[in-house]
């Protein structure tokens, strides 16, 4: 039998996906790792989900509830706790191959969506020097450890990056009666929402260190100190500038990775900003009925837009595809990516959503989208930042484009 | 020796006054000087040259900061038990010389100062099977080399760990590195080993086809590749299986010796009779020695770091190096490779750096890029952002830079395996054989035993063919419960890790028994769920769990009003 769709994930994006999918009457599964699926919305009992889809601030549990809660009613197949190990193009569709308590499992489906969401960055991916002392941990699995645990990591904590998970974890483990001693963040700007800044380090006195960074780790068993440097502009340590911090923990919000194993090995064309796979204006990817949606696509800020774009993908599931005719979507260099990074124009080209980040701060600068050297749409920002995703919604069906047109994306700045 | 000469050339060099004696075995030299790689260097400068004397260098760095004292667990668990034989060390050498103790019926004990065997240089290297293509004649590194080398097949057969005899290519990219590899076939000839040739640009792009700027390269076909810790645990299990008993975080803190003879070897957990004592304590042997009042060498040790990269890469498959150029030719490693390790990661073999603390394992920014530098001129291709690990490993080098494989001359129930640095992993197995004789001697003999040769390792879902996996699932259903999604490691691996016969307690030992954390996300994801499996398996609160035994533990505290252990 084969499955219309077979979804790999079960976190906000695979959620959303099945259930629009399901809700078309198009016959589901969706396959997850761990026990439950909700993906790490499970351990984000934080608020703030759900404020520009239901203009309700949610925490993560009740923000997957409501899309798990239909999700049996309307049809889908879940399979939890069930590992796809290889996924492989045959004939009608794809090949998944999965293990689960009962036995190998092979599932055949027309389309793939795949909605396996990121990964934090280690230390090693910032090389980040010294000892490997116990006391060292990411955010998220310091998350994982204080909320789905009820342990907590140390006492005396210092962050290092600040991107959003570990600002949230300032917050939470203050809470906890943690002491957190700092922020540290390498860039001369913060890396997470200005509304994190606000919330969960402003509102509980906890500095944030700009141009610094953790220089080493001290420690042999468990983590005793580390030293923070300030650092130049192109993030280099100021000699003389070393401070040795007694802590307990060091928690690393250093960034997130899309995770592509599975798409990679089945050949998916990868964009190197977003390192994501490159999508067309239904996500689909560059194998045509493998979808790529959520933050396997690229790193959201919001949970909103992952569940938008999985929908955006669900939408656009059939049995069959026309033949592509694929038009790349150019870009100036002052934007950090831009998804989807091409369109199908064999595909509906009308109201079609694109996320965007800036690659710099720009103040007061005009979004500008032009069709063969045309103007054809702009739009003022008061500030452009990378760490805000930015989502557009145009329609490009009136231009009459084909293979040869040019369509460019480009940020103005000044005057 | 001419140790006034040296003496003055010490003084004009260094600017310091340091005093040399010589004992029967040895030339002491004492004093203090600035700099440590300075003190290594005169370290050197004393060696003599005929191998009469080791060198016992006990220059202080100025101003060194002391070794923190490790505190340590007591209890009296042992106090008052009797072995035919201890070793000292859980490193490859003591283990291999445990299992083939074990063949006899004797009582062994082995200690290990750390929360799991493999803890030092053995667990912390590039995995390589050395040719030693490198190595002088005559030393007893080229011996037992060569021998242990050749014992790895059958080993790895027995006691069912990864090994590949996968060949290694020392590849040139120009006519003046080409004249080079001349002298390795010479080298090759002098020392026996066999299966060297020079293979053209064609024959090795077949094998390596992504290093295109290669112009040919020499073949070693004897050189393999095993997984480091995995091979300790394997002859660990194995010894333990045939009766032997290995005690962790248990150090040697002394002996009592009376009338040239080790009574009783003291440690936290109490003192310990035997027969005969085995030195095999890696960079920490000379000072074991001291302890039993037989100090006639110096180890110091010698730093090495290596990087790993995502086996998502697909661009090496053996282990490729480029001849070095003359300058390179002068440090003291063998210039490290680029090797696939068994589990399919690429790792860049080690740098090379004099350190004074020997419990310093720390990496710096320095050692990663020194490293990526050097192995970028042979594979372009690698990209920082690729490494997901780096880890540095201490070497135990003695000044004359060869093994100590001897039976002490001053203490009749003792005996030195000491400075067994690189390539020390190869050679294990072969010094092992030589010293269970040395044990052997000193116990007068020992009856053979029924031995039990094979051990199984835990099964490896993600090796597997689906029909195997599927039999262990019908099994044991644990064992398609996926934990670690880097490396596809199942609940069933790790509950086997946990219940093996070397019993993995820490996240680390788990971690090195079926790689659940070794991979990209290196236990972002796998931790937590790893350590309500410890916890659960073996009756710990969350809160005793560690990374690498007492001191380590992953968290502190209960959050406000939790109670780690019912939830």
């Amino acid at each position: 039998m084969f499955y219309d769709a077979i979804i790999i994930g079960g976190g906000p994006a695979g959620l959303a996906a099945a259930l629009e999918a399901s809700k078309r009457g198009l016959a589901v599964l969706l396959l997850e790792r761990e026990d439950r699926t909700g993906g790490i919305l499970k351990q984000c009992i934080h608020d703030g989900f759900g404020i520009v889809r239901f203009r309700e601030k949610l925490s993560g549990p009740e923000y997957a509830h409501r899309f798990s809660a239909g999700l049996e009613a309307a049809g889908a197949e879940v399979r939890t706790f069930t590992f796809v190990s290889d996924i492989q193009e045959c004939d009608g569709g794809f090949l998944v191959t999965a293990s689960d308590a009962s036995g190998m499992h092979e599932f055949r489906g027309r389309n793939i969506v795949l909605a396996t969401g990121c990964r934090e960055r280690t230390r090693n991916q910032i090389l980040l020097p010294g000892t490997r002392p116990a006391g060292v941990y990411t955010a998220g699995t310091a998350q994982y450890l204080v909320n789905r645990l009820g342990l907590l990591p140390g006492k005396r904590v210092v962050i290092l990056g600040s991107g959003d998970i570990g600002l949230i974890m300032a917050r939470r483990l203050t809470l906890e009666g943690a002491e957190v001693i700092g922020v540290y963040e390498i860039k001369n700007t913060p890396s997470g929402l200005p509304r994190n800044i606000a919330q969960c380090l402003l509102d509980f006195n906890i500095p944030l260190h700009l141009c610094s960074t953790v220089t080493e780790i001290h420690g042999k068993k468990r983590i005793e100190a580390v030293t923070v440097s300030k650092v130049d502009a192109a993030g280099r340590k100021i000699p003389g500038t070393e401070e040795r911090i007694p802590c307990d923990a060091l928690i690393l919000a250093v960034g997130l990775i899309p995770e592509n194993e599975l798409g990679e090995k089945l050949g998916l064309r990868i964009d190197p900003k977003t390192k994501g796979p490159e999508v067309d204006q239904r996500m689909m990817a560059s194998i045509p009925g493998v979808f790529a949606v959520g933050n396997s696509l690229h790193v959201n800020d919001l949970v909103d837009y992952v569940s938008e774009s999985a929908e955006i993908a669900a939408r656009a599931l059939s049995r069959e595809y026309s033949e592509r005719k694929i038009l790349k979507i150019d870009l100036d260099p002052k934007f950090m990516y831009v998804v989807p990074q091409m369109l199908d124009l064999n595909a509906g080209l009308d109201e079609l959503i694109f996320y965007f980040r800036s690659n710099a701060i720009y103040e007061n600068p005009r979004l500008v989208v032009s069709v063969d050297g045309v103007d054809v749409w702009s739009r003022k920002y008061m500030i452009l930042q990378p760490p805000l995703m930015e989502r557009i919604k145009l329609s490009f069906g009136k231009f009459g484009l084909n293979e040869n047109s040019k369509i460019s994306f480009r940020i103005e700045v000044g005057s | 020796m001419k140790l006034k000469s040296l003496l003055k050339k010490v003084r004009k060099k260094y600017g310091a006054e340091i005093e040399a004696r010589l004992t029967e075995q040895s030339v002491v030299l004492s004093g203090e000087m600035d700099d440590w790689e300075d003190i290594v260097c005169v370290g050197y400068l004393f060696v003599d040259k005929e191998r009469k004397r080791h060198v016992v260098n006990d220059i202080r760095l100025r101003g060194a900061p002391l070794r923190k004292e490790e505190v340590h667990q007591l209890d009296s668990s042992l106090d008052g038990k009797e072995y035919d034989v201890v070793i000292i060390g859980g490193g490859i050498v003591g283990l291999t010389i445990l299992r083939e103790l074990s063949r006899y019926s004797l009582r062994l004990l082995l200690l290990e100062k750390e929360s799991d065997v493999a803890r030092g240089a053995s667990g912390a290297n590039d995995g390589m099977i050395h040719p030693g293509i490198d190595l002088k004649k005559g030393t007893l590194k080229a011996e037992y080399c060569l021998a242990g080398n050749f014992m790895y097949e059958k080993l790895a057969e027995e006691l069912d760990f990864p090994f590949k005899r996968c060949g290694q290519y020392i590849a040139y990219g120009s006519w003046k590195e080409r004249l080079l590899s001349g002298y390795l076939l010479y080298k090759a000839k002098k020392l026996g080993i066999p299966g060297v040739k020079k293979i053209s640009r064609e024959e090795f792009l077949k094998i390596e086809p992504e290093l295109t700027w290669a112009k040919g390269a020499i073949e070693i076909a004897c050189t393999g590749v095993t997984s480091p810790y995995e091979a300790c645990v394997a002859f660990a299990e194995n010894a333990i299986e045939n009766g032997a008993e290995i005690a962790l975080e248990t150090p040697c803190l002394g002996f009592s010796v009376q009338d040239g003879k080790i009574l009783e070897v003291i440690t936290n957990r109490g003192r310990v009779k035997a027969k005969a004592f085995i030195n095999a304590a890696g960079v920490f042997a000379d000072e074991i020695a001291s302890m039993a009042g037989d100090r006639y060498y110096s180890i110091h040790a010698r730093k090495g770091s290596d990087l790993l990269f995502d086996n998502k890469l697909r661009l090496l498959n053996t282990i490729v190096s480029r001849l070095p150029s003359l300058k390179d030719r002068r440090s003291r490693t063998k210039g490290g490779a680029l090797v696939l390790t068994c589990e399919g990661n690429i790792l860049a073999g080690p740098d090379a750096e004099e350190v004074p603390d020997k419990n310093d394992t720390a990496t710096s920014v320095a050692s990663v890029e020194r490293v990526f530098q050097k192995h970028s001129r042979v594979l372009p291709q690698l990209k920082k952002s690729d490494i997901i690990a780096y880890f540095s490993g201490l070497r135990a080098a003695t000044y004359e830079e060869d093994f100590i494989v001897e039976a002490s001359k001053k203490i009749k129930n003792f005996i030195h395996v000491a400075g067994i640095q690189s390539p020390g992993l190869t050679a294990a197995p072969a010094i092992a054989l030589d010293v269970a004789w040395m044990a052997l001697e000193i116990l007068g003999g020992a009856e053979r035993k029924a031995f039990k040769a094979k051990r199984k390792r835990i099964p490896r879902m993600k090796e597997l063919a689906p029909s195997e996996r599927m039999a262990l699932i019908a099994a044991d259903p644990d064992f398609g419960k996926i934990i670690c999604r880097c490396e596809e490691v199942s609940l069933g691996e790790i509950k086997a890790a946990i219940r093996s016969p070397l019993p993995a307690k820490t996240i680390d030992a788990i971690k090195r028994r079926v790689r659940a954390g070794m991979g990209r996300c290196q236990g972002g994801f796998c931790l937590p769920n790893v350590l309500k499996v410890l916890a659960e398996e073996s009756g710990m609160d969350y809160l005793e769990v560690t990374k690498q035994g007492a001191g380590s533990e992953i968290c502190l505290y209960p959050t406000k009003g939790s109670e780690s252990d019912v939830l």
